[in-house]
């Protein structure tokens, strides 16, 4: 044996030594479908977000134009952009010079007396990549205080967040808790009433703009069901995001309560509001809706509770959410799958099977038709099937079904490198030419095809790599991961192989 | 079988090109009229909708499920049967208000007044409009980035003449496979779509190997009698084309019948883009390299003409 058969030796050995040791050692990352579980996709709504950003930012420019002199007719936020109109237009180019030197996130276009203000691209961006990063955060915070461990919190495209628990949970509850946006906002209540027309009336000239009408939650008085609406300020006193801690508690009649405490920061804001508003009422809003509206009756700073009609589970939940903190924006559920576990069980037993026969039946044919030479080409395609289960292992490819199907697929394509070089080879020696010869050629000219035909099925396994769900992400995986294995299994192991086995020998009977 | 078709036959395929074009535009025409009159059965991945799979202790009847749905007011729920036992259906809710959890209460609450404790929920997934309209979208730009990308590769590697006439058989391939699931009013989901992509990757793969050897024939004999050369690149290729298929074919039969139900349009779908990918290959690819070929000498010698 020269010494650089020996070195090829020597590293397949190493190689074969590494695989049995990963594949011993590690056990494959399980796909929701084949496990069972959950998988919830998300849309978080970014809109909303920057329509906000644009009403703060509104909110600073008015102050920044008043300290300068500058009086507003109007200043309307639309969607994507913010519209200023000046009540004396001359002015306009003393209020860009401001916008220019004060708010560098911005754009700002004139005319006349209008002002349109947009956020720069580069702002827009960090609006949206902080909203989608606090969004993650958020909802893996709050997993984790749910108690389920190995979950899978992640971004998905540009606006979606995809979150995967494994096992058996139940779905209603944690679709609660993952979709619930948890806004805590303590506002000043104005004026209220048990019906929406009795509060409207009051207002003939609509209500002002720094108001808002919020509902209240349905109570019980009397046997009867009654419902409070509030008019409360816009502006909250205090937000969630001033929150430190939120507990279960029971309030004065014994009813789950949820109590919470607030920051230094926010415990001194609140301390001062409330002084101002003692014998007003506090609505304390939550996602839009007044949970209850307690009188200020003395000076508060860093602690309150929230009462409503909560089970204990309901007040447990809403604790968690609100210590895990809110989310930046709205969500809605675009997407949700839930597999029961025998079913993922019953696909991992059917797909082997498939495996199973799919081997033996290329296997016995590639025996068949190339003797000697397809009996090397199985053990290379057991090469091949054993490298991409432990490529997988190593990067921690998860499995999915689709994922097994490629596998699968893989094992009649991955002979087909095979199959085009023996086939020359074949045609080699039936032209006339020695066994060794043939060999040389059937390699040499078999690979450039090889080759090339791989690369095309590669082209299309980035496609699905591209688009496509989780599971068929799994399908591409193995799909062009076999694939590319391929070409040295099917090659270059093969041929080492028979190198061996042949020899020098010129002929040989059951070579091919 | 040993030595099938080790020894090249003679087959003057080039001859018989027109009758192939033929078969493949009738193919085609078929195809795209069922696209247009009876189009395709999508699957929830593209309308979105809520679908719950269930599982009997018993056989059961769908008429027998059908009615209790219509008391919880699901009239427009399809139900399916899923896999040969009659133990499991598939009940399809479109797009509507409320969400799927309302949905899947009234499912529960109708079949308990019938089957209480003998059946299992399976699998719940619900998709949104939005997100099935997006995957819509989705596929239609993989397959067209596949196909410039194959495009690229094949005229980076051969020729553009090469390129052209293996992406045309693509088209082919792909809408012949699409139209045979709408002929059965197969389910067409993203896993058939995937299917179909695997088939464009793989339909190539023989298409190259006869387009490897015209080169080689090329390179030792010159342009000059292409006819002959493609034919004979065919002829040599025949067995390797038919084998290379035939191990993936045995890999997809295998997955179709033990597979279970979930791969079953998988398996489906490449069967059949595998077996026409296959007589495209032989039948359109290589033949068009001479039409083509001759189309663009043509047009080289109007302006030839013209020019003077």
């Amino acid at each position: 044996m020269k010494l650089d058969a020996k070195i090829k030796l020597l590293v397949i050995f190493l190689v074969l030594a590494g695989s049995i040791y990963i594949m011993m050692t590690k056990s494959p990352k399980l796909g929701l479908d084949l496990q069972g579980g959950v998988s919830i996709t998300l849309k978080v709504d970014i809109d909303k977000v920057i329509k906000d950003q644009y009403l703060n930012v509104a909110k600073d420019i008015e102050k920044k134009f008043k300290e300068n002199n500058i009086e507003l007719l109007s200043s309307k936020s639309e969607n994507d952009s913010l519209k200023i109109v000046l009540l004396d237009p001359t002015k306009i180019d003393k209020a860009k010079e401001i916008l220019k030197k004060e708010f560098p996130q911005l754009t700002v276009e004139s005319s006349e007396d209008t002002l349109t203000v947009k956020f720069t691209d580069w702002e827009l961006n960090r609006i949206k990549t902080q909203t989608m990063k606090q969004a993650v955060e958020t909802l893996r915070n709050r997993i984790d205080q749910f108690g389920t461990l190995s979950a899978n919190i992640a971004q998905k495209g540009k606006d979606r967040v995809l979150v995967e628990i494994p096992g058996v949970i139940d779905l209603e509850r944690a679709k609660a808790i993952i979709g619930k946006t948890a806004q805590l906002e303590l506002k000043e209540v104005v004026d209220s009433a048990y019906s929406k027309e009795e509060l409207l009336k009051k207002y003939p000239n609509g209500i002002p703009e720094d108001l808002e009408l919020l509902e209240g939650q349905e109570e019980i008085v009397n046997g009867q069901s009654v419902k409070e609406w509030f008019l409360v300020k816009k502006t909250p006193v205090i937000t969630g995001a001033m929150l430190k801690d939120a507990r279960t508690a029971l309030d004065q009649g014994g009813n789950p309560a949820v109590n919470f405490e607030l920051t230094s920061e926010g415990a001194e804001i609140f301390g001062e509001a409330t002084q101002k508003m003692i014998g007003k009422r506090l609505a304390i809003v939550l996602d839009g809706k007044v949970m209850s509206a307690p009188v200020i009756r003395s000076r508060i700073t860093s602690s309150g509770q929230i009462t409503g009609r909560f089970t204990t589970e309901e007040a447990n939940d809403l604790a968690v959410v609100l210590r895990a903190g809110a989310l930046p924006a709205p969500v809605s559920i675009v997407e949700e799958s839930v597999i029961g576990p025998t079913l993922g069980k019953e696909s991992i037993d059917k797909t082997l099977m498939a495996g199973i026969v799919s081997f033996t039946l290329v296997g016995l044919f590639m025996i068949y038709r190339y003797a000697l030479s397809g009996f090397i080409a199985v053990i290379a395609l057991i090469f091949n099937l054993m490298l991409l289960w432990v490529t997988m292992l190593l990067f921690d490819i998860t499995l999915t079904l689709p994922g097994i199907a490629g596998i699968i697929l893989n094992i009649g394509m991955g002979v087909d490198g095979n199959v085009v070089i023996f086939e020359r080879i074949k045609e080699e020696l039936h032209k006339g030419k020695t066994l060794r010869v043939a060999l040389e050629e059937g390699f040499k000219r078999g690979f450039r095809a090889v080759f090339d035909s791989h690369i095309t099925v590669i082209i299309a396994a980035l496609a699905l790599l591209e688009f496509g769900n989780a599971p068929l992400k799994g399908f591409a995986a193995t799909l062009s991961l076999g694939t590319f294995i391929n070409l040295f299994t099917a090659v270059f192991l093969t041929k080492m192989m028979l190198d061996f086995t042949i020899g020098g020998r010129k002929y040989f009977k059951y070579a091919i | 079988m040993r030595n099938f078709l080790v020894e090249a036959p003679n087959i003057d395929f080039l001859k018989i090109r027109k009758l192939g074009y033929l078969f493949s535009f009738l193919l085609l025409v078929m195809s795209l009229t069922l696209f247009f009159t009876k189009g395709f059965n999508l699957g929830l991945d593209f309308t979105g909708g809520t679908s719950i799979q269930i599982k009997f202790n018993q056989p059961i009847k769908i008429s027998d499920v059908r009615p209790l749905l219509k008391d919880v007011n699901l009239d427009d729920a399809v139900i399916q049967e899923v896999g040969t036992e009659k133990k499991e259906i598939e009940i399809r809710v479109p797009i509507k208000k409320g969400s799927s959890s309302t949905i899947v209460e009234s499912v529960k609450k109708a079949l308990d007044t019938k089957y209480k404790g003998q059946y299992e929920i399976r699998k719940i997934e619900f998709i949104d409009a939005l997100v099935g309209s997006e995957m819509a979208k989705a596929s239609i730009y993989s397959m067209i980035f596949v196909f410039i990308g194959i495009l690229l590769f094949v005229g980076y590697r051969y020729e553009p003449l090469f390129a052209i006439a293996g992406v045309i058989p693509l088209f082919h391939d792909a809408i012949i496979t699409l139209g045979i699931f709408s002929l059965l009013g197969r389910e067409i989901d993203l896993t058939v779509i995937a299917a179909i992509l695997t088939v464009l990757g793989y339909s190539l793969n023989d298409t190259i190997i006869v387009f490897d050897r015209i080169r080689e024939n090329i390179q030792q004999r010159g342009k000059k009698n292409l006819e002959s050369i493609i034919n004979r690149s065919i002829n040599e290729n025949l067995g390797r084309t038919i084998i290379t298929s035939g191990t993936v074919i045995l890999s997809v039969l295998a997955m179709y019948f033990f597979g279970g139900e979930s791969l079953n349009s998988f398996a489906l779908a490449i069967f059949i883009g595998v077996i026409f990918g296959t007589y495209s290959s032989i039948y359109v690819a290589a033949p068009l390299i001479l039409d083509v070929e001759n189309l663009l000498r043509s047009r080289v010698k109007k302006e030839q003409v013209s020019g003077v």
